[in-house]
């Protein structure tokens, strides 16, 4: 019975949000809020990578940025230069991303976590750096264009472009919640607390450390090709500091460490701005203010409130036998 | 003062055998030359003064540190140099003498950790047998809240552990190590900071566990607990094993009066 549970825990958020996000193209009029929305199932994907890596598992990277540009181009040089398939490209950028982490982890993870940090913010730089500067390679800072997806001569349309990432999301979602609510989970949070102990109960600190940033790179990769193929174009500012700052916020709004946190982070960094953009020369102080704000008094962020509502609804029920709260329902 | 005269206590079989292990710390030798063996059903006790080099000791058979010097041998294998998180799917199992559990997770989920190395490795794997996965996670389920139970903790199974009071961390860390289904079970100071009735609860944990023929290393300062449970103890000082034997032989051994009860009479 407890499987049946953890299994429907792990589905029902993503089916809701399936279902949701389905409806969603029928409820909007302009192509910029189809175009908002998609942009919101992107940052989901990256950030999911980041919550599993910093939020669950207390590894700080400060280079998604980085593999989300690296997905990005490996993907359209892959189509375009090389002139290969959809089906083919898609998976090598992925193993591209998977590779390159694996490189910096091996060194890195060894040490301790601030090294990592270091080293993935130089990695994000130095991929930067090469982008905009080999022209002939990369196009430099005008970037590429990325040729549009065809199957079977069909152009994707922009709306079922949607209905794919936000497929491609949910399942991100799905596999998220199937890691933390496993052993894969329990073993994740012990790097975080006491890596002596996680390691005389049999865990294998090093490699999971491993397995998990090479996770958090391969879904910022498959963000980056999702955004790839969204613009139609790739340039330098995929790798550029502005998404490391909005992974950050999408992080502490939503809540690191929760299940939903990257969604909701993400509906707000990408909605908020549109709000904020009537005050003109002020919005980035009104931004940082309220980033500020949530920090200090919010340190769970969005998700951090949903037990509080949870809890005020249960009680206002009034359910029988208080007191004992479910796992499920304390737990993100 | 039955606890000697289980049988399982006289079989000759030797479950970890420490030969001459050394650790030197800089300049400092904190273990020194220390050999011992304990066999499989005992129940062994390490007494020695602050500092005598007790938890080091444990931290070499562990796998926490690799001695300067020696060898140590687990159900027959060298491990002297085998990698910490290997140790667990030998059959050891420890606790802390501070308590090391895992914040942000519950009790339940803490209980649970202990069964890690039997799970599958890996999280592609894990993705690819994902029904598995889940259906071991409900017994593990089971078996994590019987262990809860074993130790008395089973109400507080969903709670965070930060929640725990000190005594009940201690109960956790044990029930944690026993889920690793060890053979031998090796605590450091299990009964610290634990009031009167706790240590008599604890100790009466421990015959129940050794009764179940698990083997037991034991640190402890308190003597008169030591003296009722151990079916042979090791008494260091300034990492050296000045003497060995049963309690009584212990009790009225020269060197450890004057290395040990002799300095504590003297502090008092
Ligand atoms: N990692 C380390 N680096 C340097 N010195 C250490 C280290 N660990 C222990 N020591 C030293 O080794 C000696 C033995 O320490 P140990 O913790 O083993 O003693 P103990 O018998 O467990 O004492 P206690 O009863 O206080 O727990 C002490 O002098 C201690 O300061
Ligand atoms: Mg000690």
């Amino acid at each position: 019975m407890k499987s049946l549970n953890t299994a429907r825990s792990m589905l029902a958020g993503p089916a809701l949000i399936l279902l949701v996000g389905a409806l969603v193209p029928l409820l909007l009029t302009s192509g910029f809020h189809l175009r908002l929305v998609t942009i919101i199932c992107i940052y989901t994907i990256l950030c999911t990578g980041f919550n599993l890596l910093y939020g669950y598992a207390g590894q700080i990277s400060m280079g998604q940025q980085g593999f989300f540009a690296l997905g990005a181009y490996a993907f359209t040089l892959l189509m375009s230069a090389g002139n290969w398939s959809f089906w083919s490209a898609l998976p090598a950028a992925l193993l591209i991303c998977a590779g390159v982490a694996l490189l910096i982890g091996i060194p890195l993870l060894r040490l301790r976590s601030h090294y990592l940090a270091m080293a993935t913010l130089c990695f994000g730089l130095v991929f930067a750096g090469i982008a905009s500067r080999w022209i002939e390679f990369t196009g430099g800072t005008a970037g590429m264009m990325v040729p549009s997806v065809k199957f079977s001569g069909h152009i994707v349309s922009r709306t079922e472009l949607y209905y794919a990432i936000l497929l491609i999301m949910v399942l991100v979602l799905v596999m998220q919640n199937f890691i933390v609510s496993t052993h894969m989970g329990r073993a994740l949070m012990s790097l975080r607390g006491d890596e002596t102990a996680a390691q005389s109960l049999g865990v294998n600190v090093t490699a999971w450390k491993l397995r998990i940033f090479i996770l958090s790179s391969v879904l910022a990769g498959l963000a980056g090709i999702a955004s790839a193929v969204v613009n139609r174009q790739v340039n330098p500012s995929f790798s550029e500091f502005p998404i490391l700052v909005s992974i950050l916020t999408i992080a502490v709004v939503g809540g690191l460490g929760t299940r939903y946190g990257a969604l909701l982070g993400a509906c707000v960094v990408v909605i908020a701005p549109q709000g904020l953009a009537a005050f003109g020369e002020s919005e980035t102080i009104i931004y940082g203010v309220c980033l500020l704000l949530f920090l200090m008094f919010m340190p769970h962020g969005l998700s951090g409130l949903i037990p509080k509502l949870f809890g005020r609804i249960r009680r206002k029920a009034a359910s029988p036998a208080p007191g004992v709260v479910k796992a499920g329902e304390i737990k993100p | 003062m039955n606890a000697f005269k289980q049988p399982a206590a006289a079989a000759g079989d030797v479950m970890l055998d420490i030969k001459g292990a050394t650790m030197r710390f800089g300049g400092l030798v904190a273990v020194n030359d220390v050999s011992l063996q304990v066999c499989k059903g005992q129940v062994y006790g390490l007494l020695g003064p602050n500092g005598a080099g007790k938890s080091t000791l444990f931290n070499l058979v562990t796998g926490v540190l690799v001695p300067t010097a020696g060898r140590i041998e687990f159900a027959r294998q060298d491990v002297s140099k085998l990698a910490l998180h290997r140790r667990s799917a030998l059959g050891m199992a420890r606790t802390f003498q501070i308590v090391r559990v895992f914040h942000g997770m519950s009790v339940l989920d803490n209980v649970l950790m202990g069964f890690h190395h039997t799970l599958i490795d890996g999280l592609l794997p894990s993705m690819f047998m994902a029904g598995r996965v889940l259906r071991r996670e409900r017994q593990l389920r089971e078996e994590g809240m019987a262990l809860l139970a074993f130790v008395g903790l089973a109400q507080r199974a969903e709670e965070m552990v930060e929640h725990l009071p000190h005594g009940q961390l201690r109960l956790l860390e044990i029930a944690r190590a026993l889920a690793s289904g060890p053979n031998l079970l090796l605590l450091d100071e299990p009964a610290a900071g634990l009031n009167d009735q706790e240590t008599r609860n604890l100790g009466q944990l421990l015959r129940k566990l050794n009764a179940q023929g698990l083997s037991i290393v034991l640190v402890e300062h308190n003597i008169d607990f030591m003296m009722g449970l151990c079916h042979r103890l090791a008494v260091l000082d300034h990492g050296s094993k000045i003497a060995e034997g049963t309690p009584q032989q212990i009790q009225v051994d020269e060197n450890v009066i004057e290395a040990y009860l002799g300095r504590r009479a003297s502090h008092a």
